[in-house]
């Protein structure tokens, strides 16, 4: 069995602003180490807080009970959007046997990616929805 | 008959650019146990939230010495007792930290959960995940310049203490 290799990793955030709205984009927050031209995502996992209660922002991280009630869209720097609506709660190491979700990969644009409640749950105001991106920088080895 | 294996282009990919390896590979010529005890208010090592505790400068773990290809937390599950006496912390305080991993500029390598860190088998949501150690390949690091916080400091006393092993590689061609 194969396992994953962190070169380099960030964790980044998508925070419900206002009264959390079903359907509506929360765009993720601007990290600059991952806002350049030249990262390459290959790997991701979300976070709940069973597994990080605070992010480094100091923002609280959604109940894991509420993982059920969020999808996320990533969209690379052609605006692709090559992972669509993946539901968060598939993207817990705990819920899949630990493994990290694999990505081919490729160049993203971080502020195009974006998180949509699909159900209210018991999300509250700028709570977040926390990932773990693992990425390399282009002609790293 | 040959016997063929199936590997999808993605994983053949990862396999070739060190982005993944075999689980049961070795994981590194040597290994380094590091352990901070949380100490009393007013010194380093006082327990208090999104405070930098900073690594114990050591030049075999920089990446001009050393590619450290894995990193964990040992919880008192696995050592009830720390090797310098203390006690050792329990694995639930974890989801309330992360480390950060630092160049010798103060650029952030790598942001991880320490929750991420805890390798054992355990039990969550009523499944049971198997041992996953959490594979690096960091080549840039300046080992006193990495740190950890814990944004909740519930359950960190003064008596306890947190223990992580590192598995590296030493470069020997310097």
């Amino acid at each position: 069995m194969n396992n994953l290799i962190v070169k380099r990793s960030q964790i980044i955030e998508c925070q419900f602003t206002g009264t959390p709205a079903t359907n509506k984009r929360y765009n993720f927050t601007q990290i600059p180490n991952i806002s350049r031209n030249n990262i390459i995502l290959y790997a991701i996992e979300a976070l709940t807080a069973d597994q990080l209660t605070y992010t480094p922002n100091n923002n609280q991280v959604i109940a894991a009970s509420n993982a059920v009630n969020v999808v996320v869209t990533l969209r690379d720097n052609n605006k692709d959007e090559f992972m669509y609506s993946q539901p968060l709660y598939t993207l817990v190491r705990p819920n899949v046997g630990g493994f990290y979700t694999l990505i081919k990969p490729r160049i993203i644009n971080l502020t195009d990616c974006y998180c949509q409640l699909v159900a209210a749950g018991s999300v509250s105001t700028n709570q977040v929805a926390a990932f773990n991106f693992i990425y390399s920088l282009v002609g790293e080895d | 008959m040959q016997k063929h294996r199936i590997v999808s282009p993605l994983v053949e990919y990862f396999l070739r650019n060190n982005m993944m390896r075999p689980f049961a590979d070795m994981l590194g010529y040597r290994s380094k146990s590091i352990v901070l005890a949380f100490t009393a208010a007013g010194t380093p090592y006082s327990i208090a939230p999104f405070k930098r505790y900073n690594f114990q400068p050591d030049e075999t773990l920089n990446g001009e010495n050393a590619l450290i290809t894995a990193i964990e937390i040992i919880c008192i599950d696995q050592q009830s007792v720390l090797d310098n006496g203390q006690t050792n912390i329990t694995a639930d305080i974890l989801k309330n930290g992360y480390l950060n991993i630092c160049d010798s500029e103060q650029n952030i390598l790598s942001t991880i959960p320490l929750f991420n860190l805890y390798a054992p088998a355990y039990a969550a949501g009523g499944k049971t995940i198997a041992r996953k150690l959490f594979m690096t390949h960091w080549k840039e690091q300046n080992w006193q310049n990495c740190f950890f916080e814990f944004a909740d400091i519930t359950g960190l006393t003064t008596s306890k203490g947190i223990k992580f092993v590192v598995y590296y590689e030493p470069l020997t061609n310097k």
